[in-house]
C-alpha cells in the first residue's frame, strides 16, 4: 500500500483528478488512494512510540500508565459535495497516588516528543498529590499482549466504493422518491451518508498491547413531499442512524421500500381527522424508535457508575439511582417483565470492539434483570466502588468494559454500551398492537431531542406522529401531544413488550464530561404498551 | 503583536503554533496547490490546561494541545473543496491539498457558501483578548486552587465537583498572497456544584473570562457552597404561574439563543416571531423592525471595543444594537438568498452594517439599579431561580416557547423573605413573553459563557418577572 500511495503522490492530483471523473466504480486501487489525507505509515511504527511515553511515565514516577492513540477518518457525502477530514491524536493517562494525570496531542513520529507526553502525564497527576488520600483500585483484567482486530465490515467505505457511487445511489433515492405515484414534488430533501474509520491503539505499563480497526456509518434520508390532492407528507428513514457496518449499511436493505412506506403512511394520516390531544392518562403504544430513546435516557445514562457517584455533578448531572450500594440487586424499577442487556459485542452495533479503552475485553452483563437494578457500566476504576455488591453476589470484581474516549485526545470515561431491551414473549409489533387496542393512544414518532432533568427521571417526550386508537384503528391524528413521564413510574406501567418482531436496533449518542466528550452506543429495543401513561399538551403554559 | 507578548510571558514554554510556523506551513501548503484560483487556508491551535475534581478529589488534570490545519480550495474550473488534517509533516500537507482539490472535483457548482477569501491581516483589536494571568495559571496553581476550593464542603460532609479549564488558542488564515495573519486568545472557566453526600441538596457557581483574575475562584467556591447548604430538604410546591427573579445565569440560559433567532429572512417571509404581517397595499411580509417587542427598558447590543465584550478581531466585526428600548432595531442573514434572476446575494451583501454571523453569540443586556435583596424584599410570593439545566427544549419556533429545568438552588420568596427550598421544577416559557413582564432590573454582569472556540462574553442583569410559567414538579436535585 506504502508505494502504490507514494506513486500517487508523485503523479499529482492532476492525473488523479481525471481517474476520478471517469466512471462511478472505479478500480479498488485507486479508490484506496484516493482516501487517505494522512501520509503512509506502517501501524506497526507505533509500537516503539507508545512505549516511549509509557516508560517515560514509569521513570517519572507513575504506578500505573495507559496510551491511547487514535486515527481517524471521515467522509461526508452528499447528492452534491464530497468532504474528507483525518487525524491522528494520541493521549496518555497516569495514575500517581491515586490522582490522573493527562497529557495529549497530535500523534508526531518522533519519541522524544512521546516521551514528553509521558513525563507531563506525571507531572499533571502529582500537582495534585496534596496530602489528601485518594484511593484507586483498578479491577483486574486479562493482559493483551499483541492483540490485533477489525470489525468485519463487508464493504469497506473508505476502499470498495468510490464517492461517485454512493452520490449516485444518494440521487437515485432523491429522484425514486419524488416519482412515487401520488407525489407531485419534493418540497425538501436531505440525501446524506457518513462514513467512520478509526484505527484504535490501547498500551498499558503492565503489558497490554492491542490494536483495532472499528467503522461506523450512518446516513441522512429525510423528504418533505407535496400529494396531487394538495396535501402533503414525509418523513426520515429511521434505520440510517449509525452502525458498526460499511456501506452496507446503505445497500443490505430495501431503502426505497422504507421510503414508499413513509409516503403510504403520510397518505394514510392525511386523511384522518386532525385534532389537538385531551388531556390525560391513557394506554399507550410507544414506537420502538420511542423505546430505544427511552432506554438511553433513563436506564442507560442513569447506570452510568461514576455518573450516580456524583462524578459527572458538575456537568450533565447525577442519577436518580442515589446510592449504588442501596440499589443493586435490590431495588425495583420496573416491572419484572422488563430485563436489560448491555454488551459491546454485538455485530453491525456502533459501540462494539473487541477491547475498551483500557484494554477490557467486555463482556455481555445485565443492567436490569427481572425489573430490579443488577449491574452498571463501570471502568476498572469504577468496578471496585461497588466491589461490596459483587462479592456478596457471589460475582468477580471487573471491568464492564465501558471505557471509552471519542479521539486519542480525549481521556476515557464511562460511555453507554450497546443496549438491549430484551422482547416480550407474545408475537407483536406496533401494528398488531394498535389492532387489539380498545382506547388508547399510539405514538408512532417523537423529537429525538427529549426534554429530560440531570438525574434521567422526569422528562417529556415531544410527540410528532400520534394517533387516537379507537376499536384497533387509528381515528385521529392528534397535534401538540407530549408524552410526560416519571423513569420509574413508565416502566413500572409497562403492560406488555412487543416481541423480537418488533425490535428495532438505533444508534443514539449521548455526551458527558468537562470538556464535553461525545460517543454513540445502539439500543434495540421493541415497541411497547404501557398503562396510565401521562399525555399533556405540551404547548400549554401554567 | 499577541506573538511578542506571549514570547515575553514565557520564552521557553510556547504551547502554540508561533506566526512564522503557521506560515512556513501555509506557504508550504500553497506550493502544492493545482489547478489555479483561490486557496484559503486556515490553522487553528490549542492549548488547555484542565483540572476536574469530584467528591472533593481532583479527578483528572490534564494538559492538551492539537493543531488542525483547514485547507479550502477553489480551483478556477471546479467548485470548492474542503479537507483537513492535524498532521503537519510534509506528506501530510501534500496530501490534505490533493484531498481538498478531489472534493473540489466531486462537487457541484455552488453548493458551498460564496468562497471568501479572508482579509490579509486582522483589524488591530481595540481590547484585549489575550491575558497573561490566564496563560500563566500552571497545573501547581490549578492544583491547589481545587484544594483549597473543596476543604470548607470536605468539612462540613458536602461534595464538590467542578471543572478549572485555562485555555490559549491561536488562530491563522492566510490572504490572496499567502501573507498569514495570525492571533492568539485565552480563555478561563471555572464551574463547580457542591452537592448533600444524599443527594438532598446541590449549588452552583460558575464564570468565564478570557482573563483569569476576573474569575474570582473563591467567592464563586462559596457561592456554590452556602446555595448548597441553604437548599437542603427542598420541598415539593404546586407549579403554577409564580413571579420569578432570575439570577443572571438564569436569564442567560433563558435568553442564550434569543440572539440566534433575529432572523430577517424568516420575518421576510412571514415566519416567526419577527414577522409583522402581510402588508397588501406594497405586496409584501413585513417584519417586526421599528415595533416595541420587549420591556421599554432594555437595550440588547454588542459593542465588541466593550473591554468585556471583546471578542475575536474579525474583519467587518462592528458594534450592533439588536434591541434598543424595546424596539427591535437590527435583524440579520444567516443564509445568503438566491433571486428569482438567478443572482445569489452573498451573507457579505445581505448583511452589510451587520457583525459577521458567527459573533452573534455574544451580547449585552442593559438593566437597572434594583439589587437581588430589593427583588426578594418587595416580593410577596415568587420563586429564586440560580439557573436553568442546559439544555432547553424548543416547543414552538413562532413564539420561541420553550421547555427545561431548573437547576442548583431554587427558592420559594413569601412576603419579601426567603421562606423554604423547593424542589426543582419544569418551565414552559418564552424568552419574549419573560421580558415582556419585567418588574425589576438589576446590574449586568459577566456570566458563564465558555466556548471552545470562540470568545463569546455574555453579560446580564438579574431580572424580576411576573406570570413565569411553571408546568411540573421534579425530584432530581
Amino acid at each position: 500500500m506504502n508505494s502504490t500511495r507514494r506513486k500517487f503522490i508523485a503523479n499529482g492530483a492532476g492525473a488523479l483528478g481525471a481517474t476520478a471523473l471517469i466512471g462511478n466504480v472505479p478500480s479498488k486501487s485507486v479508490t484506496q488512494q484516493l482516501s487517505n489525507i494522512v501520509s503512509p505509515r506502517d501501524d506497526s511504527i507505533y509500537k516503539p512510540l507508545l512505549e516511549a511515553a509509557l516508560d517515560a511515565a514509569k521513570e517519572a514516577g507513575a504506578s500505573y500508565a495507559d496510551v491511547r492513540l487514535v486515527h481517524t477518518r471521515n467522509r461526508r457525502i452528499s447528492i452534491l459535495t464530497v468532504g474528507d477530514n483525518e487525524g491522528i491524536t494520541v493521549g496518555i493517562r497516569s495514575l500517581v497516588d491515586g490522582y490522573w494525570g493527562f497529557a495529549a496531542g497530535p500523534a508526531v513520529q518522533d519519541a522524544d516528543s512521546m516521551r514528553r507526553l509521558g513525563r507531563e502525564s506525571v507531572f499533571q497527576a502529582k500537582q495534585n498529590t496534596l496530602g489528601q488520600v485518594r484511593q484507586v483500585l483498578l479491577a483486574d483484567r486479562p493482559i493483551v499482549q499483541n492483540g490485533s482486530w477489525t470489525m468485519p465490515v463487508k464493504i469497506d467505505p473508505f476502499v470498495d466504493v468510490h464517492p461517485d457511487e454512493v452520490r449516485d445511489y444518494l440521487k437515485s433515492l432523491e429522484v425514486f422518491t419524488g416519482a412515487i405515484s401520488g407525489v407531485v414534488s419534493m418540497l425538501n430533501g436531505v440525501f446524506t451518508c457518513t462514513f467512520n474509520t478509526q484505527l484504535r491503539i490501547y498500551a498499558s505499563t503492565d503489558g497490554s498491547y492491542c490494536t483495532q480497526k472499528v467503522y461506523s456509518t450512518s446516513g441522512t434520508v429525510l423528504f418533505a413531499v407535496a400529494f396531487s390532492d394538495g396535501k402533503g407528507g414525509g418523513g426520515t428513514v429511521e434505520s440510517l442512524t449509525p452502525a458498526g457496518l460499511g456501506w452496507e449499511l446503505f445497500r443490505d436493505q430495501d431503502l426505497r421500500a422504507q421510503i414508499e412506506q413513509i409516503v403510504e403512511e403520510s397518505k394514510r394520516d392525511s386523511t384522518l381527522p386532525v385534532r389537538p390531544i385531551d388531556v390525560g392518562r391513557y394506554d399507550t403504544i410507544l414506537h420502538s424508535s420511542i423505546m430505544a430513546k427511552l432506554t438511553s435516557e433513563t436506564l442507560g445514562i442513569p447506570t452510568q457508575l461514576d455518573r450516580i457517584m456524583g462524578f459527572e455533578a458538575n456537568a450533565g448531572g447525577t442519577s436518580y439511582l442515589n446510592d449504588p450500594l442501596k440499589v443493586a440487586g435490590t431495588f425495583e424499577i420496573a416491572t419484572s417483565k422488563l430485563n436489560v442487556t448491555a454488551n459491546r459485542s454485538e455485530p453491525g452495533s456502533v459501540a462494539t470492539v473487541k477491547w475498551d479503552d483500557e484494554g477490557c475485553s467486555p463482556q455481555d452483563f445485565k443492567i436490569i434483570k427481572n425489573g430490579v437494578v443488577n449491574d452498571f457500566q463501570t471502568t476498572r476504576e469504577s468496578a471496585g466502588w461497588v466491589s461490596e455488591y459483587y462479592r456478596k453476589s457471589g460475582q468477580e470484581v471487573r471491568s464492564n468494559g465501558c471505557a471509552y474516549s471519542p479521539e486519542g485526545i480525549d481521556s476515557p470515561l464511562a460511555h453507554n454500551a450497546n443496549l438491549v431491551l430484551q422482547p416480550g414473549a407474545e408475537d407483536q409489533d406496533f401494528e398488531s398492537m394498535i389492532s387489539l387496542m380498545e382506547n388508547g393512544i399510539a405514538f408512532r414518532a417523537i423529537n429525538p431531542n427529549v426534554s429530560i432533568d440531570f438525574q434521567g427521571l422526569s422528562g417529556l417526550a415531544i410527540g410528532i406522529r400520534v394517533y387516537e386508537i379507537k376499536k384497533g384503528k387509528r381515528t385521529s391524528f392528534l397535534t401538540n401531544s407530549g408524552l410526560m413521564f416519571r423513569a420509574l413510574e413508565l416502566w413500572k406501567n409497562l403492560k406488555s413488550i412487543g416481541g423480537v418482531r418488533s425490535s428495532q436496533r438505533y444508534g443514539l449518542s449521548t455526551s458527558k464530561g468537562e470538556p464535553s466528550q461525545r460517543s454513540f452506543g445502539s439500543v434495540t429495543a421493541p415497541s411497547v404498551l404501557i398503562g396510565d401513561a401521562t399525555i399533556i399538551d405540551y404547548k400549554r403554559k401554567a | 503583536m499577541y506573538n511578542e507578548k506571549i514570547q515575553k510571558s514565557k520564552n521557553n514554554d510556547f504551547r502554540l503554533l508561533r506566526s512564522s510556523e503557521c506560515q512556513r506551513i501555509s506557504d508550504e501548503i500553497r506550493q502544492y496547490t493545482t489547478g489555479g484560483g483561490l486557496t484559503s487556508i486556515t490553522i487553528q491551535g490549542w492549548w488547555r490546561g484542565e483540572l476536574r475534581w469530584a467528591r472533593n478529589r481532583a479527578s483528572l488534570a490534564s494538559d492538551r494541545r492539537d493543531a488542525v490545519v483547514v485547507v479550502d480550495r477553489k480551483p478556477e474550473t471546479f467548485d470548492r473543496g474542503i479537507a483537513s488534517t492535524n498532521q503537519l509533516d510534509s506528506l501530510s500537507l501534500k496530501s490534505v491539498v490533493c484531498s481538498a482539490e478531489r472534493s473540489a472535483r466531486l462537487n457541484f457548482d455552488r453548493v458551498l457558501p460564496d468562497f471568501i477569501v479572508p482579509a490579509p491581516t486582522f483589524e488591530t483589536p481595540q481590547v484585549s483578548i489575550w491575558s497573561d494571568a490566564t496563560y500563566n495559571m500552571g497545573a501547581t496553581d490549578r492544583g491547589r486552587l481545587v484544594s483549597s476550593l473543596t476543604k470548607a464542603p470536605e468539612e462540613k460532609g458536602m461534595l464538590s465537583a467542578g471543572y478549572l479549564e485555562i485555555l490559549a488558542a491561536e488562530f491563522a488564515t492566510t490572504d490572496e498572497d499567502g501573507a498569514v495573519g495570525y492571533l492568539t486568545h485565552t480563555q478561563a472557566q471555572l464551574s463547580l456544584t457542591v452537592r448533600h453526600p444524599q443527594g438532598a441538596a446541590s449549588g452552583w457557581a460558575g464564570l468565564s473570562s478570557y482573563d483569569w483574575s476576573a474569575i474570582g475562584a473563591e467567592a464563586l467556591g462559596s457561592r456554590a457552597f452556602d446555595k448548597c447548604l441553604a437548599s437542603i430538604e427542598p420541598v415539593r410546591i404546586e407549579p403554577g404561574r409564580f413571579t420569578v427573579i432570575l439570577e443572571p445565569q438564569a436569564v442567560a440560559g433563558l435568553i442564550g439563543n434569543l440572539v440566534q433567532t433575529f432572523q430577517r429572512a424568516r420575518a421576510e417571509e412571514g415566519k416567526g416571531p419577527y414577522s409583522g404581517g402581510f402588508d397588501r397595499s406594497l405586496g409584501i411580509w413585513r417584519s417586526k423592525l421599528g415595533l416595541q417587542i420587549i420591556d421599554k427598558r432594555i437595550t440588547l447590543d454588542h459593542d465588541p471595543m466593550n473591554g468585556q465584550l471583546g471578542v475575536l478581531p474579525h474583519e467587518g466585526l462592528r458594534p450592533v444594537t439588536w434591541i434598543r428600548n424595546g424596539v427591535l432595531e437590527s435583524l440579520w442573514y444567516a443564509h445568503y438568498r438566491n433571486f428569482n434572476d438567478g443572482r445569489r446575494a452573498s451573507l457579505r451583501e445581505l448583511n452589510e452594517g451587520m457583525p459577521p454571523s458567527s459573533f452573534v453569540a455574544a451580547y449585552r443586556m442593559s438593566g437597572g439599579q434594583t439589587s437581588i435583596d430589593e427583588m426578594i424584599a418587595t416580593t410577596s410570593r415568587g420563586l429564586l431561580v440560580t439557573r436553568f439545566s442546559n439544555p432547553i427544549l424548543g416547543l414552538d419556533s413562532d413564539s420561541l416557547l420553550a421547555t427545561g429545568f431548573t437547576r442548583d438552588g431554587l427558592w420559594l420568596i413569601e412576603d419579601g423573605k426567603i421562606s423554604k427550598a423547593v424542589k426543582n421544577m419544569r418551565f414552559t416559557e418564552s424568552p419574549l413573553f419573560v421580558l415582556n413582564q419585567v418588574d425589576q432590573l438589576g446590574v449586568p454582569v459577566p456570566v458563564f459563557s465558555p466556548n471552545p472556540v470562540q470568545i463569546l462574553p455574555v453579560i446580564v442583569p438579574p431580572i424580576k418577572s411576573r406570570d413565569f410559567s411553571f408546568t411540573a414538579s421534579t425530584d432530581a436535585v
